[in-house]
């Protein structure tokens, strides 16, 4: 059915669109221009020279491999976790709403109010210490990138779980029956029917994920401060931190670097997901 | 639908889900009893005990760490309500704001309308940190840094709100709003009486999404705000609680109310799974 033009529909979004140009694309576009010259008060443009002296700092190279070794461990989990989750639920429990209350508070719960919960888990003398009959202070060791990944499998997973069962609801149940008169087994029902028509869902998970991990500065700012132990450094914190020294040009090419980096690996599921679906 | 319910297995579904739930509500619960525990049980149980162990049983009922929380607690109940300032007004306009986009992206045509949403969608995935600079170049030109303003700007025009609302009335039947327009109401009318009621689980998840974010706002805090009056409460609790802290129980869980509130008023609809409505064409 084709719309004839309403340009009204452009009056709408006009009040969103100012807010958005002044404050999201105007500065993306100064940081774009900043990281391509001397300073901030010095326009001498220097090329590439910003980006090299990021790419080749250590601090830099830390955060990215914090980064990049954070993601490719949680993603996966998380994706998997909740499936499980979900396929369970689903299977015996679909009307039961308690587990679904449940699943969302971890979401809900600020992680500020755990962190004296995490203190005494995890912290000198706590029970983890106990357990294992050591005085350390997991929070500020190597370990601290398992306490990371904890909470936030701890604090997404629940929503997660939530969609994928949305997700389940809506496969049309003769697709099982079909299968079962078959004679299929459960794993192979799940293998090619729930699996495959989960795809959307997936998809709309992992962008949900991916938005939400961004914030996991926040957890890690809780346990660890602005300067936390170096196995938690990531990308924001060298970015907060380079800021807090005032080298503006050094933030503006980390923060394009890692714009590219973010804007690859959308475009790469993106691709995925449309050739998946031509396949179809 | 019937299934074949095999016992076992359904026992040990039952368990697993039941030690998630149990894995979950834990700490609320250990928020929850440890906030009756007086000054010096605290010291003993936490500050100076050399192994520190989760204590549920207060030795000394008692309120004095709700007392001390809500009549000497002056920095955190100051954050408090900086918290909730910097909150609504956000919630506000960012769904006024979405629905009127929204409106204008799903029920519209207009030259590069496709182009115009992608690029919304493209600054939504930014994480703050690319932009942290400039914008607070900005907000120090206009003069508002060291002002919630800062914060309550950057998320009212955070397109997050937009994207979900979009694709939440996509789904309006395009049939309804030409009955409307037949029916002689003009655009605005159309917005106000048709869509909107129409598009409450868009709305409801705008608005839970987007509370839950600005109660828990850290990485614009940190940076664009200096003094601690004006800090919200989210980066102050940090400052503020400490295990040998009095009150600091108390202040988790009442930093902890009102999102559990507002999950409460919007309950049925995120339980449905409706942001499912998201970007599932993007």
């Amino acid at each position: 059915m084709k719309r004839k033009n309403s340009w009204i529909g452009l009056l709408y979004i006009l009040p969103s669109f100012l807010g958005i140009a002044l404050f999201y694309l105007y500065p993306f576009i100064t940081s774009l221009k900043y990281s391509f010259t001397k300073g901030v008060f010095d326009d001498t443009f220097v090329a590439f020279d910003n980006y090299i002296r990021v790419l080749n700092s250590e601090a830099f190279q830390l955060a990215i491999k914090n980064t990049v070794k954070f993601y490719v461990i949680t993603f996966p989990l998380i994706m998997i976790i909740s499936l499980f989750f979900a396929v369970l639920v689903s299977q015996y429990f679909k009307g039961n709403t308690l587990f679904k209350k449940i699943f969302v508070l971890p979401l809900v719960i600020p992680t500020a109010s755990l962190v004296l919960f995490i203190g005494i888990l995890f912290g000198d003398g706590g029970i983890l210490g106990s357990i294992l009959n050591s005085e350390t202070n997991y929070i500020d060791s190597p370990y601290a990138f398992a306490i990371l990944v904890l909470l936030f499998l701890f604090k997404y997973t629940g929503y997660n779980v939530i969609l994928y069962i949305s997700g389940i609801c809506e496969i049309d149940p003769r697709f099982y029956e079909e299968a079962r008169i078959c004679g299929a087994s459960k794993f192979q029902e799940f293998r090619y029917i729930t699996e495959p028509l989960l795809r959307p869902t997936s998809f709309l998970v992992f962008i949900f994920t991916m938005i939400n991990s961004f914030h996991i500065y926040r957890e890690a700012y809780y346990i660890g401060g602005e300067y936390p132990h170096e196995s938690i450094y990531m990308i924001q914190h060298y970015l907060r931190n380079n800021y807090s020294s005032l080298s503006y040009q050094r933030l503006s090419a980390a923060s394009v670097i890692l714009f590219l980096g973010i804007m690859a690996v959308l475009l790469a599921i993106y691709l995925i997901q449309r050739r998946r679906e031509k396949r179809k | 639908m019937k299934q074949k319910t095999k016992l076992p297995y359904m026992i040990i579904c039952y368990a697993m889900l039941i030690t998630v739930s149990i894995v979950i509500l834990f700490p609320l619960i250990f928020l929850f009893t440890n906030s009756f525990m007086s000054a010096s049980d605290l010291n003993v149980y936490y500050g100076i005990a050399e192994k520190k162990f989760f204590h549920w049983v207060p030795d000394n009922f008692t309120l004095d760490q709700y007392v001390h929380a809500f009549l000497y607690s002056y920095k955190f109940l100051h954050s408090f309500w900086i918290s909730i300032l910097t909150t609504v007004p956000s919630v506000i306009f960012q769904l006024i704001l979405s629905l009127m986009a929204g409106y204008g992206f799903a029920k519209h045509n207009f030259p590069f309308k496709n182009a115009l949403f992608i690029l919304y969608v493209i600054l939504m995935m930014t994480p703050f940190q690319v932009i942290q600079a400039p914008q607070y170049i900005l907000f120090n030109d206009i003069g508002l840094l060291d002002n919630i303003a800062s914060l309550v700007l950057t998320s009212v025009f955070y397109p997050l709100g937009i994207c979900i609302m979009t694709q939440s009335m996509k789904k309006i039947p395009d049939e309804i709003i030409e009955a409307s327009k037949i029916d002689g109401a003009n655009s605005v009318q159309t917005l106000i009486h048709i869509v909107v009621p129409s598009a409450k689980n868009g709305i409801v998840t705008v608005l839970f999404l987007s509370f839950i974010e600005q109660w828990t706002i850290v990485e614009q805090a940190v940076v664009f705000i200096k003094s601690t009056e004006n800090m919200p409460l989210a980066v102050m609790m940090q400052r503020l609680s400490g295990l040998s802290t009095p009150g600091s129980f108390v202040f988790a869980l009442l930093f902890i109310i009102p999102p559990i509130l507002i999950c409460f008023i919007c309950d049925e609809y995120i339980l449905d799974g409706i942001i499912k409505a998201e970007l599932l064409e993007v």
